[in-house]
């Protein structure tokens, strides 16, 4: 067993209102430098739609994730004979066209244009050329356009609908949607580590959030193919790839990641989960129908005394130990079961999980007349307006038994609510739809309190980062102890 | 530089002493290259001359005819053309010498047009002659005697200096000659065959060659034995040449089939944005 410690993620899609609050902070913060215009480490996408970049999902495009060979895994888009291949030329990766051509606007006009008989505008100007465009795309060009022929019926998950699921599904009536925020995943098996030829991605050992040495990386752009989530990108400036931080100066001196901190719908929960680093590989190469349902094996109890001693045994400090006890990542995964990674069939075990959308289900349609005053209140799991099998192929790999199971409780604690607030309903039925999700009261209660009620300290969950250990690990404390104290970088002028 | 000098001086003193009537002595200077009424060598046949050519025209391009060319004349460039770009050595001789060769050049020629059949018949029959002479000299005893006088192995009889001292010839592993001169490897087909070698060889006309070998002439074998290595080593290397031309075109076809080969390795290639049509319908 070797434990290790990860900051994980957890977005409850139900409460995504699609604000890109989330990207608008992380552009500010971190991508608003020339070369990264066009990098959105966090983006919000409209599900169904295609994305960004466009299609990303599709991976007989883009080559990223790993490939199941019978008993080993590889890179889809990475090998040697295949990076040889591409060693000059690398035509799998998505071009500014699968992104878009970033534009500002030319807002100095307003100010200064000559008096005129025109107001003046602020025409869109390319942030590439410096010319005036015409934008033809942009990161969230397809934003709320549900049921439209070139994004949503372009979607790469519709190849697991069936033809008629897809017809209803674009019903006028049945219309629907639902946000996707997307951040990197910070994976446990990361596809852009392995491949990268100088090394120059790293897995941080003591929390687990990927990056990319800037000094070390040599724009192979190996990485932009290979992350199947394509949140690797390249600063076409700087010659270097860069990918989301997970805002690590934030989380080192205890404040939140900036799409964290600024998000309206309050949808996302950071925390600390307890891993065995030993089963990666199992995980990473089971079954399509397996892989959510083993991935979530690897996280371990952190109340667990026999965990809590191997964990402690590996180097992992008390302080984690307490944040992964009191982390609602864990809750969401592990003890009730409610949160999917995305896509786990690109086999690198993201640590981002999402909560799926329990969109309003079906009421009853007669006569081509909507009724809402159903038998049922909140019509039948099967009745989703998105497809079981949609939602599958996004969060379980096509597993609909292990969608179904998470609606099932999150609409068990709907049932719970209401009988809480309403009581309208029959109980015996409340008490067995509890029982058949292998729910009681309390948990449902803490759910419901965790997704509509958490204050800041319960949805993040920082444990203490330990800058001393990683200062021990440079020079040793001993060497200058008992000397002048702990030294000077610059000797005071004052004089000695 | 002591040596030239004197030689110089000789031939100063030789061109001086002659009658400058006497053309047929003064010919002497240019029967490396030309003939009278039999045949191209490095140069043309000057028979007739005095009727093809204005007498100031041949007498400018006897002093000068490199002048003339940098010039601009056409019939001047024209020859040049013609005779594989070898410029004819100026030769600023006095007048009077000019017009007593002129002179002698013309009475070769003859009125008389039935003579001129007779001559071509005459040409005739010399070309059996010349292809039985050919054959006769043609043996790769001579072309070994050759390339041992070329490389110096052998020395000349009259004591000249070898030929690799100043020129080299490409001859497959052969030593790598002198770059003081011009490389002979195809001098065979450059300067108008066997003749036109044999004419260098025994009438040198460049400066450093006359100089060399007026007192150490080469015997009339071994020049026919550098003939025949000369003549060799010119085959030999245009049939490279042509060798060199095929290694072209298999290069090429080469390349063809690779890029096919590439094209079908990275046929499956992503070739433009996925949401190109998108894109296009916009425009």
């Amino acid at each position: 067993m070797d434990i290790r410690s990860q900051i994980s993620m957890v977005f409850h899609l139900d409460k995504c209102i699609g604000c890109h609050t989330c990207s608008i902070a992380c552009k500010n913060t971190w991508t608003d430098r020339k070369g990264a215009e066009y990098m959105w480490w966090n983006n919000v996408e409209t599900k169904p739609g295609t994305g960004y970049p466009t299609k990303w999902e599709d991976q007989s495009i883009y080559k990223g994730g790993w490939e199941k060979d019978s008993h080993f895994l590889k890179l889809k888009g990475a090998g040697k004979f295949k990076g040889i291949k591409n060693l000059f030329h690398n035509p799998n990766m998505p071009e500014m066209d699968d992104y878009y051509e970033p534009w500002t606007y030319e807002y100095s006009n307003l100010f200064e244009a000559p008096e005129g008989d025109d107001q003046p505008t602020a025409r869109p100007m390319s942030l590439v050329t410096g010319e005036p465009i015409n934008p033809k795309g942009g990161p969230n060009w397809d934003d709320d356009l549900s049921g439209t022929p070139d994004y949503a019926r372009q979607d790469v998950n519709m190849q697991n609908v069936t033809r008629a699921e897809q017809e209803a599904m674009f019903q006028l009536e049945q219309m629907t949607m639902h946000y996707l925020p997307r951040i990197c995943n910070h994976c446990l098996n990361p596809a852009c580590v392995a491949a990268c030829p100088s090394g120059a991605i790293y897995k941080r050992g003591e929390d687990g959030i990927v990056l990319v040495n800037q000094d070390k990386c040599r724009g192979w752009r190996m990485c932009v193919t290979a992350c199947p989530y394509k949140k690797t990108y390249y600063n076409w400036n700087s010659g270097k790839s860069e990918k989301c931080i997970l805002c690590f100066p934030r989380l080192e001196t205890g404040q939140v990641p900036a799409c964290m901190h600024t998000c309206v719908g309050r949808i996302r929960y950071l925390g600390v989960l307890l891993y065995d680093a030993d089963l990666i590989k199992d995980v990473a190469i089971s079954d399509d129908t397996d892989l959510v349902s083993n991935q979530m094996e690897i996280y371990l109890d952190p109340n667990d005394p026999i965990i809590i001693k191997a964990a402690k045994e590996n180097g992992i400090s008390d302080d984690t130990l307490e944040a992964a006890q009191k982390s609602p990542v864990y809750k969401f995964v592990k003890e009730w079961g409610l949160a999917l990674p995305l896509h786990p069939e690109f086999r690198t075990v993201p640590n981002l999980f999402y909560v799926p959308p329990l969109l309003p289900t079906m009421g009853k349609v007669e006569d081509g007349n909507y009724h809402n005053s159903a038998e049922e209140l909140f019509g039948s799991i099967e009745n989703t307006r998105l497809p079981i099998s949609y939602m599958a192929s996004l969060f379980s790999a096509g597993n609909t038994e292990t969608i179904k199971g998470v609606l099932k409780k999150l609409m068990a604690v709907r049932w719970y609510r209401r009988d809480e607030t309403v009581g309208d309903q029959s109980k015996t039925e409340l008490e067995q739809t509890l029982k058949q999700v292998g729910m009681d009261r309390k948990t449902a209660d803490d759910i419901y309190r965790l997704t509509s009620l958490p204050t800041v300290k319960e949805r993040y969950v920082i444990p203490p980062a330990h800058r001393e250990e990683a200062l021990e690990m440079l020079e040793d404390a001993g060497d200058v102890k008992g000397n002048t104290g702990f030294g000077f970088h610059h000797k005071p002028t004052r004089g000695l | 530089m002591k040596r030239y000098l004197i030689t110089a001086f000789v031939i100063v003193f030789l061109v001086n002493s002659v009658q400058a009537q006497d053309g047929e002595l003064l010919f002497q200077q240019c029967k490396a290259c030309h003939t009278i009424g039999q045949g191209k060598l490095l140069g043309p046949d000057l028979l007739d001359i005095s009727k093809t050519r204005d007498a100031a025209w041949v007498k400018n391009f006897i002093k000068s005819s490199q002048s003339m060319i940098k010039g601009g004349d056409p019939d001047a460039i024209a020859l040049f053309e013609e005779f594989n770009k070898l410029m004819m050595i100026d030769y600023p001789l006095p007048d009077a010498e000019i017009d007593a060769i002129v002179k002698y050049i013309d009475s070769f020629s003859s009125p008389d047009t039935e003579d001129n059949v007779k001559a071509s018949a005459v040409d005739s029959l010399a070309a059996v002659e010349k292809e039985n002479y050919l054959a006769r000299i043609d043996t790769d005893e001579n072309e070994a005697r050759g390339k041992a006088l070329f490389e110096g192995e052998r020395k000349f009889k009259n004591g000249g200096a070898s030929c690799i001292s100043c020129h080299h010839v490409n001859v497959g592993e052969g030593v790598q000659g002198g770059l003081l001169a011009k490389d002979l490897t195809q001098s065979f087909s450059q300067i108008g065959g066997l003749a036109g070698i044999k004419g260098i060889i025994e009438f040198p006309p460049y400066p450093a060659m006359k100089d060399a070998y007026t007192e150490a002439s080469l015997t009339e074998d071994e020049s026919v034995q550098l003939q025949v290595f000369l003549m060799r080593a010119d085959k030999e290397n245009s049939m490279e040449a042509s060798s060199v031309t095929g290694f072209l075109q298999q290069g090429i076809i080469g390349m063809v089939v690779l890029l096919v080969i590439i094209s079908l390795v990275w046929f499956r290639r992503k070739k433009r944005s996925v949401n190109f049509h998108i894109i296009q319908r916009q425009r």
